[in-house]
């Protein structure tokens, strides 16, 4: 290793903001090998280790026992034994000064979630960054805006971007009255593009967003730019029945827990403050019912409505796949001559936009190019 | 979503409820406030913390109903109209007056679905206040939880947070038996993110706070706070506690409390009432009867000591369990 390093807080979930440093377990000057317990933080929910994340010296504790932190603040610095203080000390300044400068115009342009009235349905969304372009995301079953907290930054520096809460999830009603079927929440998506101002998107949809997003092209295709499918429901393979019964029947944090590890090639990704988060929205009124009702809907879907869906579809169109997805299995039957290419990660399984967040948003970023 | 106070949370609870359900209403001293008295001020109160205010203004005096001070009518009125078909929600102002409404929660609304062989129900709600730390001294201070929770036919709730605060008692007000909720004193003021939509927690599933592998600390209500001041303190020294709170005492979560201590081997249990037959004797108990071969060293129970609560600021400051307690008897059970 040449380079200096920068260890940063980490943001563990989605409602992490900061952390308490609460013990350090390799001292300055000494070495420290990849994957090594180097610090232990604390969030209201946790105490976790971070650890290494590549062997070197390390040069520089930066944050003080007790000290809490904002999450993305530089705590450390790794480098080799080479690397001069002063260059370390240079380094440090810098990134500390421009920290400075990041941190308001974050505040200015990172802003909550917005609220949109469609008449019988109130939907969340949440924008973040600016251009000509916007890129609207698409959950999937169960899922909320915040599965895009990794991909949704990265293509924010780039274009603008709105991640929805589709009906039934998240902070949008749980109300599902007036939806019989998936084409009818694309006509709602639809309609909440009108809301939103948006003539056209380029779309980006997991599993049920996926058809969801599909759907949407085949039925306004011209305002459609492109379209991102992570792990899509309808495209030859059926959504996981064992997966939607657990999901909508757990109810106690273990049998979240069991349900949340089958999204994942990681289980230990599951944090608690994941399993928190899905338990908070279960508990909401409505919730449940509107997650059986989807689930039944999903579950009398054609396993082709999907491709069928997108088979005149002129622009762009991109699978992406985690090799481990058990819940809507790679299928061999994605060969239409409309779809650019498909993306298989080896690292992902069915929530590979949290698993191999560059990757996905990546893959977002090519396809986008490739529609202009 | 918003920031809200345990009051707050508890308000909107109860405004949701009311809203979605006509069958809810609420009965106590000074709920409305003034009314019938010399002001003749509407909604002057909320109650003695502020809890209710605002709500007669929405629904009315039929259905915020102030009441004389007397427990027994308040209790049984809620009993009776619980009996007919309504939801009330009663507030007994402080846990101490149980002592003259008793028969009507313990022998009444505790056996009725019971004696009548499941064809009558009690859908009440008694809300009360517990815990020391305001001076209120021995009469409006006590921690009084073990007494409800040691009859069957009662669910007894225990919110530590404002989060918990207003999904318990949601689920609490829908529940179609009679359930004593209650309030700390101290954690009116308790600040969490709280949804604006009604949201459900289910009775009998523990909240662990934190997790650790070395030693379980389970702590109840206000408690909760100073066991995690405790597991803060210990882990700077490398010690994960894990803290659990039960949330409810009846139903209590076994599962939760046994898995733990088959993972650490340690138990400490912190509750602010007297010792004897108390909720941290009967954890200590499940442990040493379902969990004996797990455990590594013995259990520590880490509560007020067996008096009436002193009325002296300094004497009740030793009186309540802090977290230097905790933190020397979780230094205790790892070094056996």
């Amino acid at each position: 290793m040449t380079a200096i390093h920068p260890i940063v807080l980490p943001k563990w979930g989605l409602s992490m903001e900061e952390g308490t440093i609460i013990a350090w377990h390799a001292e300055e000057g000494g070495f420290i090998s990849k994957g090594a317990d180097l610090v232990d933080i604390e969030t209201p929910k946790i105490t976790n280790t971070l650890e290494a994340p590549l062997s070197g010296v390390l040069r520089r504790r930066i944050a003080e026992i007790g000290g809490t932190y904002p999450c993305g603040s530089l705590i450390a610095v790794l480098a080799d034994a080479g690397v001069s203080d002063a260059e370390i000390n240079t380094y440090i300044s810098a990134r500390q000064a421009s920290a400075g400068i990041t941190d308001a115009s974050e505040e200015a342009s990172d802003a909550d979630p917005q609220t949109l009235d469609l008449g019988g349905h109130t939907l969340r969304y949440l924008v973040r960054g600016e251009g000509e372009a916007t890129v609207l995301l698409l959950h999937g079953f169960g899922g909320d805006l915040g599965n895009w907290m990794f991909v949704q930054p990265k293509l924010a520096e780039h274009v603008r971007t709105i991640a929805l809460d589709l009906p039934g999830h998240g902070g949008s009603d749980k109300d599902l009255s007036g939806i019989a079927s998936l084409s009818d929440l694309a006509d709602l998506v639809l309609r909440a593009m009108d809301g939103m101002g948006l003539a056209n998107a380029h779309v980006v949809g997991h599993s049920m967003g996926g058809l969801i997003a599909a759907l949407m092209a085949e039925r306004q295709p011209q305002r459609i730019l492109s379209l991102t499918l992570v792990s899509p429901a309808g495209f030859g393979s059926p959504v996981s029945t064992s997966f939607l019964d657990a999901f909508v029947l757990a109810r106690k944090r273990s049998e979240v827990a069991l349900a949340a590890a089958q999204l994942f090639s990681d289980p230990t990704l599951v944090s608690r403050d994941m399993i928190d988060a899905l338990l908070r929205y279960k508990r909401l009124d409505g919730a449940a019912e509107a997650l059986s009702t989807l689930a039944e809907l999903l579950k009398n879907t054609p396993t082709a409505q999907g491709l069928a869906a997108i088979a005149d579809f002129s622009r762009p169109v991109t699978l992406v796949w985690g090799a481990a997805d058990s819940i809507v299995p790679l299928s061999p039957a994605q060969s239409l001559p409309v779809i650019r290419e498909v993306i298989v990660l080896d690292s992902a399984a069915h929530m590979a936009h949290l698993e191999a967040a560059d990757a996905v948003a990546a893959a977002i970023q090519r396809n986008i190019r490739s529609a202009s | 979503m918003a920031k809200k106070t345990y009051r707050q949370a508890i308000n909107e609870a109860l405004r949701q409820e009311m809203a979605r359900d006509a069958d809810v209403v609420i009965i106590g001293e000074d709920v409305a406030g003034g009314q019938g008295g010399s002001a003749g001020v509407l909604d002057a109160y909320g109650g003695v913390m502020g809890v209710t205010k605002g709500l007669v203004g929405m629904f009315g005096p039929e259905r915020v109903i102030d009441t004389p001070i007397s427990e027994s009518a308040i209790i049984g009125m809620a009993v009776g109209a619980a009996n007919t078909g309504l939801r009330p929600v009663a507030e007994l102002m402080f846990v101490d007056f149980l002592g003259v409404c008793f028969d009507q929660l313990f022998n009444q609304a505790a056996k009725v679905r019971y004696m009548f062989g499941g064809k009558a129900k009690t859908p009440m709600v008694m809300r009360s206040m517990i815990g020391a730390g305001l001076c209120a001294a021995a009469q409006h201070s006590q921690t009084l939880h073990p007494i409800f929770t040691h009859v069957p036919g009662l669910k007894v709730v225990m919110p530590s947070g404002a989060y918990d605060a207003k999904g318990l008692l949601i689920e609490a007000i829908r529940d179609d038996d009679p359930v004593i909720f209650l309030e700390h004193k101290a954690l009116y003021e308790q600040i969490e993110e709280v949804p604006d939509e009604p949201y459900m927690i289910p009775f009998g599933e523990a909240n662990i706070i934190l997790d650790g592998g070395d030693v379980t600390v389970v702590a109840l209500s206000n408690m909760v706070h100073v066991a995690l001041a405790a597991a803060r303190s210990v882990a700077k020294d490398g010690v994960r506690a894990e803290v659990i709170d039960p949330r409810t005492t009846s139903p209590l979560d076994e599962d939760t409390i046994l898995e733990s201590v088959a993972k650490t081997g340690r138990l400490v249990i912190v509750d602010e009432s007297p010792p004897r037959c108390s909720l941290a004797a009967d954890i200590a108990a499940l442990a040493v009867t379902k969990a004996f071969r797990d455990l590594k060293a013995p259990v520590e129970m880490i509560t007020a000591p067996h008096t009436p609560v002193p009325f002296a600021p300094s004497l009740e400051r030793l009186y309540i369990p802090g977290a230097d307690a905790v933190t020397q008897a979780v230094r205790r059970v790892l070094q056996s």
